[in-house]
C-alpha cells in the first residue's frame, strides 16, 4: 500500500515537474530552481 | 521550508522506489511546485475572504498570474518572501480597486484596462520572456513564450468583450497586471529586489 501511494504521489510529482519546466515563471514571485538534468 | 520539505519527501519516495538521481531530482521539483502551490492557494482564498475583498484580489492576481507565467519577471530569493510580498501586494490591490470603483463608472474602467493591456504588448514585445537563473528559457523557446504571452492579453480583451465585468474587477485586473509589466522592467527589479531585502528582515524570513 505504501509502494502504491509512493508511486502515485511520485508520477504526479514527476507530471508537475514536466510542466513545470514549460512556463518562463509559475505565477508567483518565487522560482524554485530546476534540476540541471531537467533543462537538458 | 517547502525546499527542504520536498527534498526530504522525495528522498523517503526514491528510497522507497529505486529511482536514480535523476528520477530524485524530478520529484523533489515536481513535489515543491504542487507543495508550494497548495499552501498559496490556501493563504490567497482564506486571507483576502477574512478581509472581505476575495473578488477583487483573485482577479488582480488572475490578472496578473496567468500573465507570468510566460512572460516571467523580477522573484524574491525565498518562498516566505514571495508568499508575504505578493500576499500583501495583491490584498492592497484589491482593497484599492474595491474603493476607488466607486468613483469610476464601467466605461472609465474599461478603457482603463485596455489602456493597460496595450501597455503591457508594447512591453512584452521589448522584454519578454523575462527569466531568472533557477529557471533559464532556452533561446528557441523564447519566440514562443513571447507569443503566448501576447495571446494571453488577447484572451483578457476577449473576455472584457464578451462578459460585462463590474468596474471593481476590471481596475483590480488592470492593476494587477501593472505590478506584474512592472517586474518586467529593471526598474521592476530593482523594486522587487528591494522588498526582497525589506521582507529578509523579518525574523522568520531570513534565507
Amino acid at each position: 500500500m505504501k509502494r502504491l501511494l509512493f508511486g502515485l504521489a511520485a508520477n504526479l510529482a514527476m507530471f508537475v515537474a514536466l510542466l513545470g519546466i514549460q512556463p518562463t515563471s509559475w505565477g508567483a514571485w518565487y522560482q524554485p530552481e530546476v534540476p540541471h538534468e531537467l533543462l537538458e | 521550508m517547502i525546499h527542504n520539505m520536498a527534498e526530504k519527501l522525495a528522498l523517503l519516495i526514491a528510497n522507497d522506489l529505486n529511482f536514480n538521481k535523476l528520477q530524485r531530482a524530478k520529484v523533489s521539483y515536481g513535489l515543491e511546485i504542487i507543495l508550494g502551490g497548495l499552501v498559496k492557494v490556501l493563504v490567497f482564498i482564506t486571507v483576502p475572504m477574512i478581509l472581505g475583498i476575495f473578488n477583487t484580489t483573485i482577479a488582480a492576481l488572475l490578472a496578473s498570474g496567468l500573465f507570468r507565467l510566460p512572460a516571467g519577471g523580477a522573484h524574491c530569493t525565498s518562498y516566505g518572501r514571495c508568499l508575504l510580498g505578493s500576499l500583501v501586494t495583491f490584498c492592497i490591490l484589491g482593497a484599492l480597486a474595491l474603493y476607488l470603483a466607486d468613483f469610476v463608472n464601467y466605461i472609465s474602467a474599461l478603457y482603463l484596462c485596455w489602456g493597460v493591456i496595450l501597455l503591457s504588448a508594447v512591453v512584452t514585445l521589448h522584454y519578454v520572456p523575462v527569466d531568472c537563473k533557477a529557471k533559464p528559457v532556452k533561446p528557441a523557446q523564447r519566440l514562443r513564450q513571447r507569443v503566448w504571452a501576447l495571446g494571453t492579453l488577447l484572451v483578457y480583451i476577449l473576455i472584457t468583450l464578451i462578459i460585462q465585468l463590474p468596474p471593481e474587477l476590471l481596475l483590480a485586473a488592470g492593476m494587477g497586471l501593472t505590478v506584474q509589466v512592472l517586474t518586467l522592467l529593471p526598474q521592476g527589479h530593482t523594486l522587487m529586489e528591494r522588498m526582497d531585502n525589506l521582507l529578509g528582515l523579518i525574523p522568520g524570513l531570513k534565507k
